[in-house]
């Protein structure tokens, strides 16, 4: 897909985003000028999300342009598609965190994502490992200090 | 109370242990994610936010405005051993400064630029302390209509300094008026885009959309775009300039502070303003225009007293009016909101306190700066050294505990992961996210002060031209837009003749 392909695609997320709101606003309830509901200013605000992406649609993307970009990206694309792959799992790997924190604690559930990213990062499992029992072991007790207050999950049995 | 008593208040405030602690913590913290690249004072606001919940809302203040005006310092190092600016203020340091570090002066130009930002950073302190009070006594009249244009304008001026596309700003500006939509309505308690989740019902919380269009966006966009750094790798020597230097610095640091407060004011990016129209304004009134890109320390002392004097002014709108005019003041502005503090024309009379034990740490705060930026500049050399495979999944562990012990709620963690996604496709695509963040901010206040104004006019429209500042206000609006309108008008006529 083109950078342009990508750019005429946001706009549509948009232009749909404004649709999808102004449909919601009026199950809130627009109310009237004197009585302004729940609804209103989200309306307007969808109203003018469309229209704005629409005027950026007519203006920026009915001629082409896109020649220097597509001829950059395709230098990009070998590189760009090792480092999506990291992405991807960085992501990923927040995801899985915040998923499983309360039920396998803090310090567990942290370990585990430590090392994965240490180890994505490019270290050595040795660093990894050794750099992610620091990590954990320091931010739980700095920030246990300062009143945050962690999930212990299966290890809730240990009192510190 | 009088400006003399207030800030001898204030010392009394600052000068105690605990609030002289978090002050130096403040200003370390922000020299250092000045000085690293990908982390900057609204990520590292963002992650320390939960920690300040411990302690009293001046010691959070003084922490965050610490953070906020140390990482103004702090960009100066980087830009000028690594060519990389730490922070967007510093982005222009780079251009003379890297130069007289390759020449040989990097202690000359690390030296005033350290002393450039002391001067600009006092010036500024000293001109927030007299324009607040005159703007808070004027602040307590401010009707809806009057807050609502205000808002309006603010967000015109943001929109209108984008760096990038305009259309592209103000759809962002948009959608985070709309993202500020979510939640509770105010009024009638009807639930507004929270697809039945409890958490929603609250609004999405500024941390995790603010860590995650900041932090987690930085991190992926590193992890893509892997750029190395070279460090200068000779000794720094001789951090105070010479004679010849100092004469050419005077004026330049005289103009830098003249011009960076008022420009500080103005909502959105106005430090980084400050700093590319002080680079300019000295270029045109050198007698050697030529040097300027070649190592010319005027280029580095006009910027970087400019950017820290418009650091300074940046606090005027939050602490007269309650109106953050960058997304690090929205965040100082929520830090107090935690704390049950209001910032705005009442808090100076009934939390003097606050007020002046921020000034008063502010004059401290700039004094420690240049203790820690020009004996200990070999320490964040050696910081500038730490490889980003080290950082990356520091950052991301303190985005996850800043944004899971605000409310220990694992959903704000998701929220912030998906907006960690969003911020990285905006950035790919060209969005600035910071239209879209300031927006989501001023958003609520926006639409209350909306509201407001239609019942009290009896949904006449009127009332938003009857009202003298609103009116000012909304001509700016009006004027800007339409000079902006104009100009993408004929920028998106020149491209289709090009291509015809």
């Amino acid at each position: 897909m083109k950078t342009e392909d990508h750019q005429v695609f946001a706009i549509f997320f948009w232009v749909g985003l404004g649709v999808f709101v102004m449909y919601s606003s009026c199950r809130f309830g627009l109310g009237s000028f004197r009585s302004p509901g729940p609804g209103l200013m989200p309306f307007l605000l969808g109203a003018l999300l469309c229209s704005v992406s629409l005027y950026f649609l007519a203006t920026s993307f009915f001629w082409k342009n896109a020649k220097k970009g597509a001829e950059s990206e395709t230098k990009e694309k070998g590189q760009s598609q090792a480092n999506m792959g990291k992405i991807i799992f960085v992501v990923a790997s927040l995801i899985v965190y915040a998923l499983v924190l309360e039920k396998l604690g803090y310090v567990v559930s942290t370990l585990f994502l430590l090392f994965g990213l240490f180890w994505a990062a490019g270290t050595t499992k040795l660093v990894a490992a050794v750099s992610s029992v620091g990590t954990v072991l320091l931010t739980y007790f700095f920030f246990s200090h300062l009143g945050v207050t962690f999930p212990q999950g299966i290890l809730k049995f240990i009192r510190v | 109370m009088d400006y003399v008593s207030g800030i001898l208040s204030g010392f009394q405030v600052v000068f105690q242990v605990s609030n002289l602690f978090y002050c130096f913590v403040g200003v370390f913290i922000g020299t250092l994610v000045g000085v690293l690249p990908g982390i900057g004072p609204v990520g590292a606001l963002s992650m320390l936010l939960p920690a300040t919940f411990g302690m009293s809302p001046v010691s959070a203040i003084i922490l965050f405005a610490g953070i906020y005006y140390g990482a103004a310092y702090g960009g100066s190092t980087t830009s000028i051993l690594v060519n990389i600016p730490g922070e967007a203020s510093s982005v222009v340091t780079c251009i003379d400064g890297y130069q007289m570090a390759r020449n040989g002066r990097a202690g000359a130009a690390l030296g005033i630029s350290a002393i450039g930002s002391f001067i600009g950073g006092t010036f500024s302190v000293v001109a927030l302390m007299l324009l607040v009070f005159p703007l808070a006594k004027a602040a307590v009249l401010f009707g809806p209509p009057e807050y609502f244009s205000l808002i309006c304008m603010s967000m015109t001026i943001v929109v209108y300094l984008a760096h990038g596309s305009l259309m592209k700003a103000i759809i962002m500006a948009i959608v985070g008026l709309i993202l500020s939509t979510v939640g509770l309505d105010f009024i009638t308690g009807v639930q507004r885009f929270t697809f039945g989740s409890d958490t929603l019902q609250d609004g999405l919380g500024l941390v995790p959309v603010a860590m995650g269009v900041f932090g987690i966006a930085e991190v992926l966009t590193n992890l893509r775009d892997h750029v190395e750094r070279t460090i200068l790798s000779a000794p720094i020597k001789n951090l105070l300039p010479n004679l010849e230097e100092w004469k050419r610095s005077v004026w330049p640091i005289v103009r830098g502070s003249v011009l960076g407060f008022p420009l500080g004011i103005l909502p959105g990016g106005g430090a980084i303003i400050a700093s590319f129209l002080s680079y300019g304004v000295e270029k045109r009134l050198s007698k050697h225009p030529e040097k300027f890109g070649k190592g010319a320390i005027e280029g580095v002392a006009g910027p970087e007293t400019a950017n820290n004097s418009g650091a300074g002014g940046a606090f005027v709108p939050l602490l007269a009016m309650g109106i953050p005019s960058n997304l690090v003041m929205a965040l100082l502005l929520g830090a107090l909101m935690i704390h049950g503090v209001t910032p705005g024309p009442r808090m100076i009379t009934q939390r003097p306190d606050i007020f002046w034990g921020v000034i008063a740490s502010m004059y401290l705060g700039n004094a420690m700066l240049v203790v820690l930026n020009l004996p200990l500049v070999g320490l964040w050399v050696k910081i500038l050294k730490v490889p980003y495979r080290i950082l990356m999944p520091l950052i991301l562990l303190f985005c996850l505990i800043g944004a899971y012990s605000l409310n220990n709620n694992v959903v704000e963690l998701i929220i912030m992961v998906v907006f960690g996604v969003v911020g990285y496709c905006l950035r790919r695509l060209g969005y600035e996210e910071a239209p879209m963040v300031l927006a989501f901010v001023l958003g609520p206040l926006l639409e209350r002060s909306f509201r407001q104004s239609l019942i009290m006019s009896d949904g006449s429209f009127m009332i938003f031209v009857q009202k003298p500042l609103s009116a000012i206000s909304l001509a700016i609006s009006a004027l800007l837009i339409i000079s902006s309108g104009f100009s993408y008008y004929k920028k998106t006529k020149a491209k289709i003749s090009v291509d015809e």
